[in-house]
């Protein structure tokens, strides 16, 4: 009986090992493939020819509140309107080659280098699907826990840009934090997203509740609708006039 | 009689820790607390993590027990002031409780709310008009610049004004304050009427009543500020010069059309000053947006914002069309953030000459906290560095040539700074032609 109960235990810690190996073993590959897999897989997210979200942003602890709508389309289409009555509309957009931004303020403006190319990749409908394509590496650095939860840690180094960091949550695969510095014009903005309150949309499990962390402000996103495959209008991508001048200005 | 004396001696030795710790228990700890707060917000929110190389735990060790040992507040104030003395930033002070309100009135006051119209500096230890907008309340009730403002409501202003010069002495934020000793006594709910003591250009006293109108401009709530006023003035003057003057970088949707429409307005004209006198700044947004349609050139920047997390280049970015003739941009001790790093920008780009006095020298907000001891403390929570490397925050910036008001000239009806900024513009004009 105590043999028998040796042999049991050996063999459990034998699988034990076995298992920690095949994991230590897992590539980061795998891993983002699990991720996929984990936000409703390829098949649902090859369905998704254009997305719709409405949202607030809160600025916490400063009384700040903005409207955000966002649009995007395959395969690198993009607009987004923010507004506020303190800061008035604020729209970024991309037609898939050139990126630009129009504010009150600032009037329109043309993303130009790392900025330019940070909003084509990473506002892509179909990230996800064409990683591969969008970042020249994928490699495994560890694990650490987000809000207690166990986390595989992904960096993912962009053809141009700097790498960002995903914390995938071990359990169901989901993405619970992002670590990334975003270009700007104006210099390298260190950011942390916390993508939270997962909800089904669509055959996709997609965040509804997003903080992003950046220079001291905390950011809450808080999603009211996501609507796929809706019918735009044609021109919901184009350049606004301006944008157009600008850019044969520069021409 | 020795025994008598050996036992007195030991009394007063045995006492001289009592006589240390007279300050209540209470009140020690709140002091504590009040040292432990400063120590702790330096540590996790000053812009250089490093904190210049200082072994801050060190200096806890070695200051705290002053703190605890202190006979009064002003002992305590003492072992604050070298703590944060250490680290050689001129934008940490702790300001006495008795000062405070003179500082930062909380915005639930609504001290935003109802004004007269009327500009107040100091000048020479007086609270002098410096300007009364036409149609004001003020006007209305006959104001003139150029007359000091001896009391407002109960409080003899002078006796204020004293303490506060004697407080903020060396210091670029001492224009501001100081003038918050009478403008903050001038606001309040639109509506009512503040009783205001004069004396005007004859020496006469005069005691108005003025009421409190609503502030022109467009209202706004900013976050948890509600009403904040922006205005802007835009005017031809002296035959052909623009001049614009606005209040505040807030509220785009309001302010960049009046500010484009006036540019377009002046592109003929010989020059143009811009008036940030009393400018408290806002979003650098609208700063840099403005500097678009004076910088006609690509690759500019009006200095790098020095936060704990990252270094931002306030980049300007030229707009389609340009104004293009010499721009003079008035400036005094109550430009604070946006409009000093609009005056100085400008200035180190060679866009701009810049003409008044020095400025407040608050560009990361210079945000002051009340202590649980009741002294404030301000601290900035970035810095700023011009383009050309000079620190504004705490020291403020220097104009190109330093002319103030005077108040005989007020009283003669003239403006000492713009009169500057014309005379540099007509010569300007002479060189081109």
């Amino acid at each position: 009986m105590r043999r028998l109960d040796r042999i049991v235990i050996a063999g459990v810690v034998t699988l034990a090992g076995v298992w920690w190996m095949l994991r230590a073993a897992e590539t980061a590959e795998a891993v983002m493939e699990r991720y996929i897999e984990a936000t409703g897989g390829r098949a649902a997210q090859e369905k998704i020819r254009n997305r719709v979200v409405r949202a607030t942003l809160e600025i916490a602890r400063q009384g700040i509140k903005l409207e955000v709508t966002t649009y995007a389309a395959r395969p690198n289409l993009f607009y987004s309107m923010t507004t506020s009555e303190v800061t008035g509309p604020i729209e970024q957009g991309s037609d898939g080659q050139v990126a630009w931004s129009r504010s009150v303020a600032q009037g329109p403006q043309l993303l130009e280098g790392e900025a330019k190319e940070f909003l084509l990749r990473e506002t892509r409908l179909d990230k996800l699907l064409k990683w591969r394509e969008l970042y020249s590496e994928a490699r495994l650095d560890g694990t650490e826990e987000v809000d207690g939860k166990p986390c595989v840690k992904l960096v993912l180094t962009p053809k141009a840009g700097r790498p960002l960091t995903l914390f995938l949550d071990q359990a169901t695969g989901l993405m619970l934090r992002t670590d990334l510095i975003m270009p700007t014009d104006a210099g390298e903005v260190p950011m942390r997203i916390r993508p939270q309150d997962y909800r089904e949309v669509d055959g996709l499990k997609l965040a509804h509740r997003v903080i992003t962390e950046v220079m001291g402000q905390e950011r809450v996103m808080t999603i009211q609708r996501i609507e796929h495959n809706v019918d735009l209008p044609a021109d919901r991508f184009a350049l606004p006039a301006d944008v157009k001048a600008l850019l044969a200005a520069r021409k | 009689m020795r025994n008598a004396r050996a036992i007195a001696r030991c009394l007063v030795l045995a006492l001289a820790p009592y006589a240390a710790s007279a300050m209540p228990a209470e009140e020690r700890e709140r002091h504590l607390l009040s040292f432990d707060f400063v120590w702790t917000a330096i540590r996790d929110r000053h812009y250089d993590p490093t904190l210049g190389g200082l072994d801050w735990n060190a200096i806890r060790e070695e200051l705290r027990p002053r703190v605890e040992a202190a006979k009064d507040a002003g002992e305590v104030r003492s072992a604050l002031r070298e703590m944060i003395g250490r680290l050689k930033l001129s934008h940490f002070q702790i300001i006495p409780r008795e000062l405070l309100s003179e500082v930062a009135r909380p915005p639930q006051e609504n001290r935003l709310a109802g004004a007269t119209g009327m500009q107040v500096r100091v000048l020479e230890g007086a609270a002098i008009v410096t300007s009364v907008r036409s149609g004001s309340t003020a006007a209305e009730a006959g104001v003139k610049p150029g007359w000091e403002i001896r009391r407002i409501g109960k409080q003899k202003l002078r006796p204020i004004i004293e303490k506060v010069e004697l407080e903020f002495a060396g210091r670029p934020r001492r224009d501001l304050v100081l003038a918050d000793v009478a403008q903050g006594r001038l606001e309040g709910a639109v509506g009512s009427r503040v009783e205001v003591e004069f004396v005007d250009g004859a020496g006469a006293a005069r005691a108005l009543e003025i009421r409190l109108a609503e502030p022109r401009g467009s209202r706004l709530r900013v976050g948890l500020v509600e009403g904040v006023h922006t205005w802007i003035d835009a005017q031809r003057i002296e035959e052909n010069v623009g001049y614009i003057a606005f209040n505040l970088f807030i509220n785009p949707v309001y302010l960049m059309p009046a500010f484009q429409d006036a540019l377009q307005t002046f592109r003929h004209t010989d020059g143009l000053v811009i008036d940030l006198r009393g400018n408290t700044g806002g979003m650098l947004d609208v700063a840099l947006g403005m500097a678009g349609w004076l910088v006609a050139e690509r690759g500019h920047n009006l200095g790098t914002l020095i936060l704990r997390e990252a270094r931002l280049k306030a980049v300007v970015k030229p707009r389609q069309w340009t104004y293009p003739g010499p721009v003079a941009v008035l400036v005094d001790g109550g430009t604070v953030c946006g409009g000093e790093v609009f005056a100085v920008g400008l200035q180190e780009l060679g866009r701009a000459r810049v003409f008044g006095t020095r400025t407040a020298g608050i560009v990361q907000g210079g945000m002051v906290e009340e202590l649980p001891n009741g002294d404030g403390f301000m601290f900035a929570a970035g810095d700023y560095a011009s383009a050309k490397g000079k620190r504004v925050e705490g020291v403020g910036m220097m104009p190109d040539v330093e002319v103030a008001h005077r108040q005989e000239a007020l009283l003669a009806g003239r403006d000492l700074p713009l009169e500057a900024a014309l005379d540099w513009i007509k010569r300007e004009g002479k060189k081109t032609k």
